[in-house]
């Protein structure tokens, strides 16, 4: 599904360059359930955004369904990534002027999708999520699980083929984290393919496969089982 | 989607209150000045538009030769008329009109002044277009003595009783029987009238002595040429049509041309006198201020929005992470914008309705409440949103919405919106030019108004009045009312001092051979005028008591003696067409015209017998009792002339009534242009004062003075606005030059004004910042920290 192959990514300072990515190689199957891990820095989040095409690589490919994303612009970047990706902040990123159900709607609607159909996709998904009661309230009425909630539904509303999660339980405790990554959980088993960043183990645990990075390199990656032995 | 992006909009503008209100308080009453200089303008631009055959419709305009100069008319001689009938078949039909000189209609004891009084051909009505109520155009004024009245005239003298048929008194002298009722013309027509009479009777004397005459030129031709006519062409076949006269030299002739009658009002800018014209140059100067005013309304809204964007950044960011394309962002901010403006422009409708009677007040032109929810000024209200929606939405939507996604998932500030503020500099100083210079131009039309007002004219019109009458002996008039006790004096002419139009040429004086051309403006007066207004003499001496004596004695102004090369000027001779007269004195110049034009040279006369303008001084300010005893007076001597009298100020300011109304717009209008301008640096500056809040808390705990955070605040706003004031200088230079230019006699541009002006419009935007800032100095500094 995906192929990175030499990616990189820098910034520009004067005559100077500053590395976030170096080098990094990746594939991703279909149906995978990918954490990527690693210190503050180490360029986690950079390449989430660069494999959900919001940020584009200096230099390197990148492969999606084939699709040589490396050499497109951001018109048609956006294109590809709204249909296939959807994304699930740690600051939850909801619109504040939106009630709960306008925030989950507002990807079908700008994919143009007729109200009639809009309606029952939005109404399954809060109540799989057990957020029918909220639906009319804001987002700075909610608790923040329910915020994230609410994030995790505008992001599948969708159907995506990849589902990206940049710490989706950093802002929440312990038992707003569970339920949430519980619900990773079943998406995966439904066949979703879900790539995270996190600094959690325990989170870590949820997936199948950790990439561990470190200043910008692939320091390690391995299946969950095979660390799970190692340990 | 649509009906989704209206209800976020109204969202959005609800959660912003301030602002909103700020921009739609700049927008409404930018679009309400915008919609009135509109209706005026509408109203200008549409003269005469409702004569059905306008495209064929033409009024000949005469080009005469007199005393040298050649001028354009739009009077003809009578005989015209047959002469195209017979001799022109392109034309289908032809008419003439000739006012009456101050009519007045009698029925019963009730006596109706009615200046607006024509004599016409009955082809007229189907030249341009009258709505008979009663009566039949084509047979209404098939008899001589018949009278076709405007239904409020009707109304005015019987009431409700139905007028038809009834007998009116003209000037006392002519029955005349009322055959048609017609609808009084619309306000927009160059031809107001009160009642119509046809040519075939003897109402007016001098119909009858010139109605074969080619020399008087004093009727005018309208008429319908048939369709795809070559109308230069048949302008050429008329001038063939007047006569060679003996005395006429071939350079002297006069010539024709056809003038649609569609533009009469606004097109015939070469004629000097006949019809109410309207400026172009005025109307497209409103027209400019108006998108002016509009464009500062517009850019309070796109500054606001834009300063404001860090708040929306991120919710526009994540609309891109969902999926929203940039043109549904743009659609989506471009709605908002719709929104705001539709509801201004209900406001601006409904605060236009209200502002009637004060426009009405500045701009003479009265609209009723049909106007203003008229088709017409709906359309243009759609166009004025559709104007400011182009000004004010497009721009912030493709600001905001070019924000990529990944600088909100950084979470890194937006430094890319406020280091991008060049265009609002930009804009702010757009806006400042115009209103700094509009004001300074205000300043100068003021100041010119002001000094023709006060500038001596080298004669007396305080507490003076006028009047015209009828009454054969002047004199026995002007014994009686010398006799009242509140009268101070009274004088005589034959037309008004402030503005003196009769003039004289071919005549001959000392040290010349022939004829000359030179055009003099004449006055014939009395010997009491040099006292009774105050005339200076250069030499010589006035006319003395006794007419009889000084008969032939004549009286030059200063000018007059320039142009006739008169070195010595009194006690030579002048010839006036064969009788000899002496130079008896020599007047200062002082000013018998308006002050668009120079001194002219003048003759003063006193050969006529019959003056009928009469001046009366009054005694001390109670000016009623004075015009009430000359009332008195004048009715025993002209029972059946109705007394009408003005003050020669009031004359005197009619000159400048035009310029005096485009003063008054122009003063109203620069002012709004500048509050809009001070709500749009008002809103900034709040925004300012509250992003900086922070900022102000940590200064003022390092112990920054109150002073000095106002001095941060503000200096970057007066900044721009000194650098507008700098542009503006020599914009209103250049247009005040201009304007200046029209008038022969006018104020200096004085670089003091300019200073002065300069400085009202920094006070102004001072105040505004400074009290934005002045709150934020003044606040608390530990709220603002411990908010963190």
């Amino acid at each position: 599904m995906i192929q990175l192959r030499n990616l990189e990514r820098y910034y520009k300072s004067g005559f100077q360059k500053s590395w976030v990515l170096k080098g990094i190689n990746l594939d991703v199957k279909q149906g995978e359930f990918i954490t990527i891990m690693g210190d503050s820095g180490a360029g986690k989040s950079t390449l989430l955004q660069i494999i959900g095409m919001l940020d584009a690589a200096n230099k390197g490919e990148y492969n999606f369904f084939d699709e040589e994303v490396h050499r497109f612009n951001e018109k048609k970047r956006t294109e590809l990534y709204k249909h296939y990706i959807g994304f699930v902040f740690q600051a939850y990123h909801l619109i504040d002027d939106l009630t709960v159900y306008e925030n989950i709607e507002t990807p079908l609607i700008y994919r143009g999708i007729k109200s009639k159909e809009r309606k029952p996709m939005v109404a399954e998904l809060l109540d799989r999520f057990n957020i029918v009661a909220k639906k009319d309230l804001f987002p700075d009425q909610l608790s923040g699980g329910q915020q994230q909630l609410v994030g995790l539904a505008r992001a599948i509303i969708g159907k995506p083929k990849l589902l990206l999660a940049d710490e989706p339980t950093g802002n929440l405790h312990t038992k707003q984290g569970e339920e949430i990554m519980q619900l990773f959980k079943e998406l995966h088993n439904e066949g979703m393919t879900i790539i995270q960043v996190t600094h959690s183990e325990k989170n870590a645990q949820y997936g199948d496969r950790i990439v561990h990075l470190e200043d910008g390199y692939v320091r390690e990656d391995k299946n969950v089982n095979e660390l799970l032995e190692r340990n | 989607m649509f009906l989704k992006n209206i209800k976020y909009a109204f969202r959005n503008l609800k959660r912003d209150k301030f602002y909103t209100v700020l921009n739609g308080i700049g927008l409404t009453i930018g679009m309400t000045v915008a919609l009135l200089i509109f209706m005026w303008i509408q109203d200008e631009v549409s003269y005469d538009n409702y004569h059905s055959q306008n495209g064929q419709n033409y009024l000949v305009v005469a080009n005469t030769s007199f005393g040298g100069e050649r001028t354009w008319g739009v009077r003809t001689p009578a005989p015209l008329q047959f002469a195209i009938k017979e001799q022109i078949p392109e034309v289908q039909k032809v008419a003439r009109t000739s006012g009456l000189w101050k009519p007045v209609l009698k029925y019963e004891n009730f006596v109706l002044s009615v200046n607006k009084t024509f004599l016409v051909d009955a082809e007229l009505f189907q030249i341009l277009d009258f709505e008979f109520l009663q009566g039949d155009p084509n047979t209404a004024l098939s008899n001589p003595n018949s009278i076709i009245l405007t239904d409020e005239n009707a109304h005015k003298i019987f009431g409700n009783e139905n007028p038809m048929g009834k007998t009116v008194k003209l000037d006392d002298k002519l029955d005349l029987k009322i055959t048609g009722i017609i609808k009084s013309p619309p306000s927009n027509t160059h031809l107001p009238v009160d009642c119509f009479i046809p040519f075939e009777n003897n109402v007016n004397q001098y119909y009858s002595e010139n109605s074969m005459s080619w020399r008087s030129f004093n009727f005018s031709t309208y008429l319908t040429l048939r369709p795809n006519t070559d109308v230069e062409k048949i302008g050429k076949k008329i001038t063939t049509l007047f006569p060679i006269l003996e005395s006429e030299a071939e350079k002297n002739r006069s010539y024709a041309e056809l003038h649609p009658v569609r533009d009469i009002y606004l097109g015939l800018g070469k004629v000097k006198f006949g019809f109410p014209k309207g400026d172009p140059v005025t109307i497209k100067l409103f027209g400019w201020i108006a998108f002016i005013i509009l464009l500062i309304a517009s850019i309070n809204y796109i500054n606001l929005t834009t300063a404001r964007a860090a708040h929306r950044a991120k919710s526009i960011g994540i609309k891109k992470i969902v999926g929203a394309s940039r043109s549904q962002l743009i659609g989506q901010h471009v709605m908002e914008t719709v929104c705001m403006v539709v509801i201004c422009s209900w406001g601006a409708l409904l605060l236009t309705q209200f502002g009637l009677p004060f426009f009405k007040e500045t701009s003479g032109k009265e609209f009723t409440t049909q106007t203003v929810f008229s088709q017409t000024t709906i359309g243009l209200i759609g166009l004025l949103a559709l104007i400011t929606i182009l000004l004010s939405g497009i721009q912030p939507a493709f600001q905001l919405s070019a924000f990529r996604p990944v600088q909100v998932l950084k979470g890194s500030g937006f430094k890319g919106i406020d280091g991008k503020s060049g265009l609002r500099k930009f804009l702010v100083i757009t806006q400042f030019v115009s209103s700094a210079a509009l004001i300074i131009c205000t300043v100068f039309m003021l100041r010119q108004m002001d000094f023709i007002q006060s500038k001596k004219l080298g004669y007396q019109k305080e507490h003076i009045f006028k009047f015209t009458h009828n009454v054969e002996s002047t004199q026995r008039l002007k014994t009686a009312l010398e006799k009242e006790p509140a009268i101070k004096d009274v004088a005589i002419s034959d037309q008004s001092i402030v503005s003196i139009t009769n003039s004289i040429s071919g005549i001959r004086w000392e040290g010349v051979d022939g004829r000359q051309d030179l055009q003099l403006f004449s006055m014939h007066t009395g010997s009491n005028m040099k006292d009774f207004f105050g005339l200076e003499m250069k030499n010589g001496r006035w006319f003395n008591r006794s007419a009889n004596l000084d008969s032939m004695s004549f009286i030059l102004n200063e000018s007059a003696a320039k142009a006739m090369n008169l070195d010595q000027p009194v006690g030579k001779w002048i010839d006036m067409w064969g009788e000899r007269g002496t130079i008896v004195g020599l007047v200062k110049d002082f000013h018998f015209q308006s002050f668009h034009s120079e001194i002219k040279p003048l003759i003063f006369r006193q050969t006529a017998d019959w003056f009928p303008t009469m001046y009366v001084k009054t005694k001390g300010d109670d000016a009623a009792i004075a015009i009430a005893a000359v009332e008195k007076v004048f009715k025993q001597h002209s029972p059946n002339e109705v007394f009408k009298y003005e003050f020669l100020d009031e004359t005197f300011n009619n000159l400048y009534k035009s310029e005096m109304k485009t003063g008054n717009m122009f003063s109203l209008f620069s002012l709004i242009a500048m509050i809009i301008s001070c709500l749009g640096i008002f809103g900034l500056a709040t925004y300012t004062a509250e992003k900086r809040f922070k900022e102000i808390g940590i200064r003022k705990v390092l112990g920054a003075s109150a002073l000095s955070i106002v001095n941060l605040l503000s200096k970057d706003f007066l900044k721009l606005v000194f650098i507008a004031l700098i542009i503006a200088i020599p914009l209103a230079w250049y247009f005040m030059k201009n304007w200046l230019n029209n008038f022969a006699f006018h104020i200096n541009l004085d670089w003091w004004v300019f200073a002065v002006a300069g400085l009202i419009a920094i006070g102004i935007a001072l105040a505004t910042v400074v009290f934005q800032s002045a709150r934020a100095a003044m606040s608390d500094p530990v709220e603002s920290i411990r908010s963190e």
